[in-house]
């Protein structure tokens, strides 16, 4: 079975507003989503966890490499093909006080993307709205209700609604619980899961949150400063992270005591003077082992064995399994 | 020492749908050296707590209905704003979360944090200057002498939040207020604000308030809690009974339901049902009954108050202090004895 998504070598930059320097938000990144799959990707803040999220979806331009979505390049499509695949990829956002339009009623909310999509006539939308609805746990008698109406939970699910309308194939969710009130996070994330397996849908989430991570996602890729330092099934990594930055996530996840010495630096550099070699060298916590490769020699993602292995770029676990 | 005392507070808003009461019959101690926990949702009252602390609360269109918050002997809600605006980051300060929104931009990070000085401690700019460079220090800026004529953009976005730290400690406040103050940080950034709030407490036995609705950083760094449902507090312990043998249905519940790093993953969640109550429309009875899977005919007629257990039979040990306002509390606690014990 072919991937839903395949990124080869894929790279977006920036440019400064009003200055010269370019910034490099996502550097060479492969990784790939199965058909159902559920991944996530987690990193700090500047990390490009985000941009190459909106990459996928179609918002940013990549400047090189490759992006196959269903086995085509998407680069190569004609526009009203890549129109098409937008149905394909659906996004929901952290906030959904911001990410829904205050003078839409749930039915307008619900049925732009149809009518945008030339989907059926006002009586299938109609329809359609109410089966979306139901299938995110909101009353049909909602329909002529206002996005301030609903609690934040609520607005989510509409949110989620709203994305689902046009039955995409991959959903991409940035944040989607971190604007929630705690109690009403769970349900969310259940609505997800029951979706996901209701519809075999194929979840990407952007976050921060690896409890998150370890409770929705199969497979997990650390991001770096614009690049990807691991890419390993979820369950493997919790037990034993490899990179060493992974490493020092989990362990400040876990509030773990030796978190601390897991980072030697809590300050991460500035993304337009980013250290040679490896870009995490000056924080990495196996100092005493770097060699002149972790300096000068940027580490390319391995794979540790076949298909499901784990990846990781580092020139440390490198030169330990070429022992 | 006891640092702070609030008693019976009571602040209400009003609406154009009504007055609400944001905080009500809310009291707590916070002591030297402490860090007591306001936990809740939204609408549950502890932001307008902090507020109150640090005299806002007429600045935010509320007003404080009933209530005393003691502070060094006097009574701080009887003070005119010119005798508040003195304590205010001299003796209780705010720990600002978003370093990019609570500093000037046109003003060097020297200047900000040498003006807390000449205003509250009669500085001259010289002596503050240096004061600051020390404050610079204390939170781990290496070359603290330059960077006071750093701009804030000139910073990392690590050190800009250090140095926004720096400047809620500069005057050595004994009370520290902080509003979720790590929410939007990178972990390993948290981590350092964490470990600078801990020093302030155990260095000079700073007292913290830390206001936040993340049930894991609560339970990992503070003394007491104070679980606020709808304006009050529905149930008030040490950090690691509470979270380990909750009394409040509440509590039990926002504990199960929060997603896991470690063990099994769950093939779902113990998800809450329903949304926090609104304050402009909440329940008869306890606010949380139509959210309870206990709730009886008794808890959505009657409001409970805050109280110990009335029976010993659980097995959970009666320490002194611990309270929640639940009818139904012992068998809250008495489930948790049976599961130990099973």
């Amino acid at each position: 079975m072919s991937a839903l998504v395949e990124l080869v070598d894929l790279s977006v930059t920036y440019a400064e507003r009003g200055g010269k320097r370019r910034l490099k938000a996502v550097d060479g990144v492969s990784l790939s989503l199965a058909r159902g799959g559920s991944a996530a990707l987690v990193g700090e803040s500047g990390s490009g966890k985000s941009t190459l999220a909106r990459a996928l979806a179609g918002l940013v331009e990549p400047e090189g490499g490759s992006l196959r979505f269903d086995g085509r390049e998407v680069a190569s499509l004609s526009p009203p093909e890549r129109f098409a695949l937008r149905r394909r990829v659906q996004l929901v956002f952290q906030d959904p006080f911001a990410s829904l339009d205050p003078r839409l009623s749930v039915e307008e909310l619900l049925g732009e993307p149809l009518e945008i999509h030339r989907v059926g006539d006002a009586r299938a939308r109609r329809a359609r709205s109410f089966a979306l609805l139901e299938a995110v746990g909101l009353s049909t008698q909602d329909i002529g209700r206002y996005p301030h109406e609903f609690s934040g939970g609520q607005r989510q699910r509409l949110a989620i609604a709203r994305a689902l309308a046009l039955e995409p194939e991959l959903l991409i969710l940035d944040e989607p619980t971190s604007a929630l009130d705690v109690s009403v996070q769970a349900q969310i994330l259940n609505l997800l899961a029951s979706l996901r397996e209701r519809f075999g849908l194929a979840y990407l989430f952007i976050t921060h949150d690896l409890s998150l991570v370890h409770q929705m996602c199969e497979r997990v890729a650390v991001m770096y400063f614009g690049r990807v330092v691991e890419e390993n099934d979820t369950a493997a990594f919790f037990r034993e992270p490899l990179h060493p930055y992974s490493k020092a996530l989990v362990a400040l996840a876990r509030r773990a005591a030796d978190a601390r010495a897991l980072l030697v630096s809590a300050e991460a550099p500035s993304p337009f003077d980013l250290p040679a070699g490896c870009s995490f060298h000056p924080r990495c916590p196996r100092r005493a082992e770097l060699g002149s490769r972790c300096v000068g020699e940027r580490p390319a993602l391995a794979r540790l064995g076949r298909a499901c292995a784990p990846s990781v770029a580092c020139h440390l676990l490198d030169s330990e399994r070429a022992r | 020492m006891t640092l702070l005392q609030v008693d019976n507070l009571r602040v209400r808003y009003d609406t154009p749908r009504g007055p609400l009461w944001a905080v009500d019959q809310l009291s707590f101690k916070l002591e030297s050296g402490e860090m007591v926990a306001l936990v809740g949702e939204s609408g549950s009252g502890k932001s307008t707590t902090a507020l109150a602390i640090l005299g806002l609360v007429p600045y935010s269109g509320g007003v404080v209905e009933t209530g005393e918050i003691w502070y060094g002997g006097r009574n701080l809600l009887a003070l005119d704003e010119r005798e508040f605006r003195k304590l205010r980051a001299s003796e209780i300060a705010l720990v600002f979360q978003d370093a990019s929104a609570a500093l000037n931009p046109f003003l060097t990070i020297g200047v900000q944090l040498a003006e807390v000085l000449e205003v509250h401690r009669g500085l001259s700019r010289r002596e503050a200057l240096t004061e600051s460079a020390r404050a610079l220090g204390d939170v781990g800026i290496p070359d603290p002498e330059s960077r006071l004529h750093a701009y804030p953009h000139e910073l990392s976005g690590g050190q800009r939040q250090r140095a926004l730290i720096a400047m809620s400690l500069v005057a050595k406040p004994k009370v520290l207020i902080a509003d979720e103050p790590t929410t939007a940080l990178d972990p390993a950034v948290a981590l350092t604000v964490l470990d600078l709030l801990k020093r302030e407490r155990e260095e000079r036995g700073a007292g913290v308030v830390l206001v936040s609705h993340d049930l894991e950083l609560v339970h990992a760094t503070a003394n007491r809690v104070h679980v606020m449902y709808a304006g009050r507090v529905i149930e008030q312990a040490d950090a690691h009974e509470l979270f380990e043998h909750p009394w409040h249905p509440y509590t039990a519940a926002l504990w199960r339901a929060r997603a896991r790093l470690g063990g099994e993953r769950r093939h779902r969640l113990a998800a809450v049902p329903g949304a926090p109550a609104e304050l402009t429309a909440l329940p008869t009875g306890c606010a949380f009954h139509p959210r309870c899977e206990l709730a009886t005919d008794r808890c959505r007629r009657e409001r409970p108050d805050l109280s110990g257990l009335r029976r010993a039979e659980t097995g959970m040990s009666l320490s002194s202090g611990r309270r929640a306002a639940c009818f139904e509390k012992e068998r809250v606690a008495g489930a948790h004895a049976e599961t130990l014990e099973a």
